[in-house]
């Protein structure tokens, strides 16, 4: 195989470049991962193995593989036992029965660190098995085998903001390689949708004087000047009574309710074949003007279904009119208890 | 040649990694030729075996896989116009003898700024309304989110109000540890006029924040701002970074408010972000006129070519006393026309 050229005048990409550097890394796992699958079939050889399927799955940067086992009561059986080497990196996901009951207390780890199946020990109301094994995969070699884009900009479509999506298989060779039906499941996007503006543009006027107050009176507390002090809580009092009672911590409360995941879930739709995964706020400091929420889009390919692409779309007027609801709603609710509330986090 | 699918990237800002690619039923190409525009740049190649640059195509000889073609472009530059629409051509041969020709259209779409109005004379007087003095129209078209950044070309000095949180906390902890004891028994509070909110920092939270600071104290960026005359090194070694978590826990709580504040000042409209915040204009006495400029950039760090605000005559009208004494200061009120001049449907 000849590398590909790079560093030109046209192909000058990064990518390319790494891709270029890592091939024979990429060569060296893929060999091993296919050693993997022929293993498997080489250590239950007795058992008629057939590899039902292999999946690479990316978030987990794991190769799952899965064998159908045909172990029938006698001889068969009578094989001393079955072992995976620590060297092979494989670990047991799971054995099923015919019924799809998982059997537990099959697999043991012996004093050299090998996995170990005793035969003799499998249920005898089941002749065949389903035996799930996975071993870990590196980034490099999803890098090289993948192609993962989202626009870094959202472009407005009057109520929404839409942001594109597009994966494909970059090295389709090598994947089919691998395994004739390897399928490359859980691939993950991650879009960050700014959601700063859409708090400062729909924070009701009353709320903002509120929180203004409150920086002049905390800023006031430290100047030892007792009138000065007096006036700036006068005119928190009064900010807030123009805001009908509405307090710090609430305003900071209402902000965390509006951007956990169940609630903001409502204001994104994604295209299929991508399904919304974790919808996370990004920033460090959970009580602090909320910035952007990092919305993860999932899907898989194959080599039959090289490449996908969609939409990630915020609905945008939604979502700040619900702000200035829940905030305006703030206002309205009836007087609180003495005593003001504390801020709680989102767990 | 019978295409079963293609793509390309619906829109991307300049300098914007995008993909595209096609897919076809089986034929016997046995050569690609993908010319992109001259101002393009080709980042990588998907399914491509083996390929050569001629001129400013790339010459794909063989492929991974038959039937599948992509890649990942960028235009490089800044274009003028709000939308700037090229065509990708991919030449598909069999035995030099060319079977297709393909081609995919790349909008490459921009934010722009303009000016709509802007005032020709402000007056100070005693009874001006500052906070109403400089009022800036602006329109603004493309895609994308922008940060502006105000600067005073001529006449004036802009200030802008730089609160990050944790320079914030460095700062205020700097201040009173080189503060001696009598001065610092001075600044202290005592618990009868020092307020609280009972809004509370969680300890993971903490960490992050004593971190954060941890991050500015190792680049020595505070030390420039605050004492001049002492090296990051110094500083280090006098304040250990338990000290500074402790101090970060009582001052946590005006810095929530604070940031609240500055972000809403930060965020004036959807898409756009003020860097540093709100700018205010500070007049000195013998300032007739001020020019001022806006720098915008999008959010991948393509930098526009500024726009510049007419001069702006200063009239004077206060006593000379008033204006030896003070120096007046009018934010700049920036107003945003949104247009989708963009939009490609």
């Amino acid at each position: 195989m000849t590398d590909p050229v790079v560093g030109g005048a046209i192909v000058a990409g990064a990518k390319i470049l790494a891709a270029a550097k890592a091939t024979s890394e990429i060569a060296k796992e893929t060999k091993r991962i296919m050693e993997w699958i022929e293993q498997g079939k080489k250590r239950f050889k007795k058992f008629k193995p057939r590899v039902l399927s292999v999946t690479i799955d990316h978030r987990k940067k794991k190769v799952e593989m899965s064998y159908f086992l045909y172990a029938p009561k006698g001889m068969r059986r009578k094989v001393t036992k079955v072992s995976i080497t620590p060297r092979e990196e494989l670990r047991v996901v799971e054995m099923l029965d015919e019924n799809f009951n998982v059997l537990t207390g099959l697999w043991s780890c012996d004093e050299r660190g090998r996995w170990v199946l005793k035969p003799s020990s499998l249920p005898n109301d089941s002749e065949r098995f389903r035996l799930r094994l996975e071993g870990p995969i590196s980034s490099d070699v999803l890098e090289g085998l993948l192609t993962l884009s989202r626009s870094e900009t959202a472009k407005e479509h009057g109520e929404y903001d839409a942001y594109w999506l597009s994966c494909g298989i970059r090295d389709p060779r090598t994947l089919r390689e691998l395994w004739e039906d390897l399928k490359v499941e859980g691939i993950l996007l991650k879009q960050h949708v700014g959601i700063d503006a859409c708090f400062s543009t729909s924070m009701p006027k009353p709320l903002v004087q509120v929180i203004k107050a409150n920086s002049a009176w905390l800023g006031a507390g430290g100047t030892r000047d007792r009138h000065f002090v007096f006036d700036a809580w006068r005119k928190r009092r009064l900010a807030e009574r123009r805001a009908k009672d509405a307090q710090m911590p609430e305003i900071l409360d209402g902000i965390v309710r509006l951007t956990n995941e169940e609630t903001f879930k409502k204001y994104i739709l994604i295209d299929s074949p991508f399904t919304l995964g974790d919808i996370v706020r990004e920033e460090k400091f959970w009580n602090l003007w909320p910035q952007k929420m990092r919305i993860e889009a999932v899907t898989s390919l194959s080599y039959e279904r090289k490449l996908v692409e969609g939409e990630l779309r915020f609905h945008r007027d939604r979502f700040n009119a619900d702000i200035e609801d829940s905030m305006e709603g703030l206002m309205k609710s009836k007087k609180r208890k003495s005593g003001s509330p504390r801020s709680k986090r989102k767990d | 040649m019978k295409f079963l699918s293609e793509w390309i990237a619906p829109w991307a800002l300049p300098n914007e990694r995008f993909p595209f690619y096609l897919t076809w039923e089986p034929a016997d190409v046995d050569r690609i030729v993908f010319r992109p525009p001259e101002d393009f740049q080709v980042e990588d190649l998907f399914n491509v075996e083996r390929f050569e640059e001629e001129g400013h195509a790339v010459v794909i000889d063989e492929l991974k896989t038959p039937a599948y073609f992509g890649g990942l472009v960028f235009y490089n530059g800044i274009p003028e116009e709000v939308k700037h629409c090229q065509t990708l051509s991919i030449d598909f041969y069999r035995k030099s003898k060319l079977l297709e020709r393909k081609s995919v259209e790349a909008n490459i779409l921009r934010p722009r700024i303009s000016l709509l109005k802007s005032p020709k004379e402000i007056v100070l007087a005693p009874a001006t309304r500052m906070d109403q003095l400089l009022n800036v129209d602006i329109l603004v078209e493309g895609v994308g989110e922008i940060s502006l950044e105000i600067r005073g070309k001529t006449g004036g000095r802009v200030l802008t109000r730089t609160s990050e949180l944790a320079m914030e906390v460095l700062k205020q902890m700097l201040e009173k540890h080189f503060l001696s004891p009598e001065e610092e028994e001075e600044l202290t509070p005592d618990n009868e006029t020092h307020p609280g909110l009972d809004i509370r920092l969680q300890e993971d939270e903490l960490d992050e924040l004593a971190q954060n600071i941890e991050d500015i104290w190792l680049k020595g960026r505070l030390s420039l701002e605050v004492f001049e005359d002492i090296s990051p090194e110094e500083l280090k070694k006098s304040i250990p970074l338990e000290a500074l978590k402790e101090f970060t826990a009582p001052t946590y709580e005006s810095l929530i408010v604070d940031s609240l504040l500055y972000y809403m000042e930060k965020r004036p409209a959807r898409r756009i972000e003020l860097d540093g915040g709100r700018s205010t204009v500070l007049f000195e006495p013998t300032v007739e006129s001020i020019e001022l400029e806006i720098r915008y950039r999008d959010k991948i760090g393509n930098v526009y070519r500024s726009l510049a605000i007419p001069k702006i005559a200063v009239k004077d009208n206060r006593t000379r006393k008033d204006k030896e004494e003070k120096f007046l200061g009018a934010p700049v009120n920036l107003h945003f026309v949104f247009e989708q001049g963009g939009d490609s449907n």
